[in-house]
């Protein structure tokens, strides 16, 4: 504990609703889907349109692109849909926390789990405008809406608390080794493209030539 | 004979390393990977086939078949591995050696720094390596306990309790399966039916 805080304890118990959790998700940095597998998508659209134009009349390879990119669109809001529907999952219960905070462990509990963990495992800690998220595995993390603290106080406590216990460096960490995990999708999603593309192609001269 | 029913907790003290990761990672992805592998073998096969009967052929996306399967066919099976060795360093080493719980309502794990309990419904099915059982929700490894952790017959009561809980072997749910099962057959079919039109086009423009 450091000398401008006296010991810190938050006992609380509050609960959260389904914007709080899109709010945490879309405040995610390395976690954003659209940010990491953006830019190659729209890079393998491009690399598939190119032989079209250079094979097809025009009118032809701007359908075929299209399609393709389409089809491009379709896998991308496939796979943010499936993260939206792991957190539906079992919504109801997971609503209602009792959270305790000591200077030892974070301690948190819904209406059937919960888990109680030394700082030492708290990967890092954020804070956005509206909420703190508290990371205890590289893509699971809690929700501490501010809105639901009992006081300023309450906040100022918990926030000093993550600073002194929370180890630095964790979430710079987390970046680096989770940089290139999009690789394995994107190199399914380009080996179906690349068929996509291809069948378009074939279709796109049948119909054109 | 009839099962044992786990009147007492099942206990067992659990280490793991990246191999059991790779292992387990390994036997989930098994099938997926293996159907994956079939359908870009087909592909390269009929590509190569069409192209070669109907040689010279207009060069076009087509082309970029023959990489990207042979690049699948390769990549398909180092996609667990490597998924697994990533998810085995980000992890915390204090998870990778637990004191494991098992009763009727919950799954529990303790360790000096760590106690964390879930029911079984936050899981999906279970399946069995040589070495391992491996626990999965949805599509993701969950949990992996090793063989070695459990007496004989704790090993027979904890099959029992996870025949109980969890769907054995693989599918999820029953509605996922279908929802799945429903989903890869329309992509099997398309795939089909973008090879067909790929290897009429691929006849039809030989130059």
């Amino acid at each position: 504990m450091s000398a401008y805080r006296n010991e810190g304890h938050v006992k609380l118990s509050y609960t959260i609703e389904r914007e709080d959790l899109l709010e945490a998700v879309r405040a995610q940095r390395q976690g954003s889907v659209l940010r990491s597998i953006g830019p190659p998508s729209v890079a393998l659209v491009v690399v598939l349109s190119l032989p079209m134009f250079h094979r097809l009349p025009l009118v032809a390879a701007a359908l075929a692109s299209g399609f393709v990119a389409t089809m491009m669109a379709l896998l991308v809001i496939a796979a943010i849909r499936a993260g939206r529907q792991r957190l539906d999952r079992d919504w109801e219960e997971r609503r209602a926390h009792r959270l305790e905070v000591t200077e030892e462990a974070f301690e948190i509990h819904d209406a059937t789990s919960g888990k109680r963990i030394a700082w030492e495992l708290v990967t890092h800690w954020r804070e956005t405008p509206r909420e703190f998220l508290l990371y205890v595995e590289p893509h699971l993390f809690h929700v501490i809406p501010k809105r639901l603290l009992p006081s300023a106080e309450v906040q100022t406590n918990l926030r000093r608390l993550f600073e002194d216990r929370v180890l630095p460096g964790g979430e710079a960490r987390l970046a680096a080794a989770a940089r290139g995990s999009w690789v394995p999708f994107m190199t399914f999603v380009a080996i179906l493209l690349t068929l996509c593309a291809a069948g378009a192609e074939a279709a796109a001269a049948l119909l054109f030539q | 004979m009839p099962t044992p029913e786990p009147t007492t907790p099942i206990e067992a003290d659990v280490r793991l390393d990246e191999a059991d990761y790779v292992e387990a990672f390994g036997a989930q992805a098994k099938k997926s990977t293996v159907a994956l592998q079939k359908l870009l073998g087909i592909a390269l096969g009929l590509t190569v086939l069409v192209v070669a009967l109907s040689w010279p052929v207009t060069p076009g996306v087509w082309i970029l078949l023959v990489p990207a399967a042979v690049v699948g066919l390769i990549l398909a099976p180092q996609q667990p591995r490597y998924l697994a060795r990533r998810t085995f360093r980000l992890r915390h080493p204090a998870w990778h050696d637990v004191r494991l719980t098992l009763d009727e309502e919950h799954l529990t794990v303790r360790s000096e720094k760590l106690e964390s309990y879930r029911p079984w419904k936050h899981l999906d099915g279970w399946l069995e390596t040589p070495r391992l059982f491996v626990l999965y929700a949805g599509t993701s490894v969950s949990d992996i306990w090793r063989k070695e952790a459990f007496s004989g017959e704790d090993a027979v009561r904890l099959r029992a309790l996870l025949d109980r809980k969890l769907v054995h072997e693989r599918p999820p749910a029953a509605a996922r399966t279908r929802r799945v099962g429903g989903r890869g057959r329309v992509i099997a079919w398309i795939v089909v039916f973008l090879l067909l039109v790929v290897a009429y086009g691929l006849w039809r423009s030989a130059a």
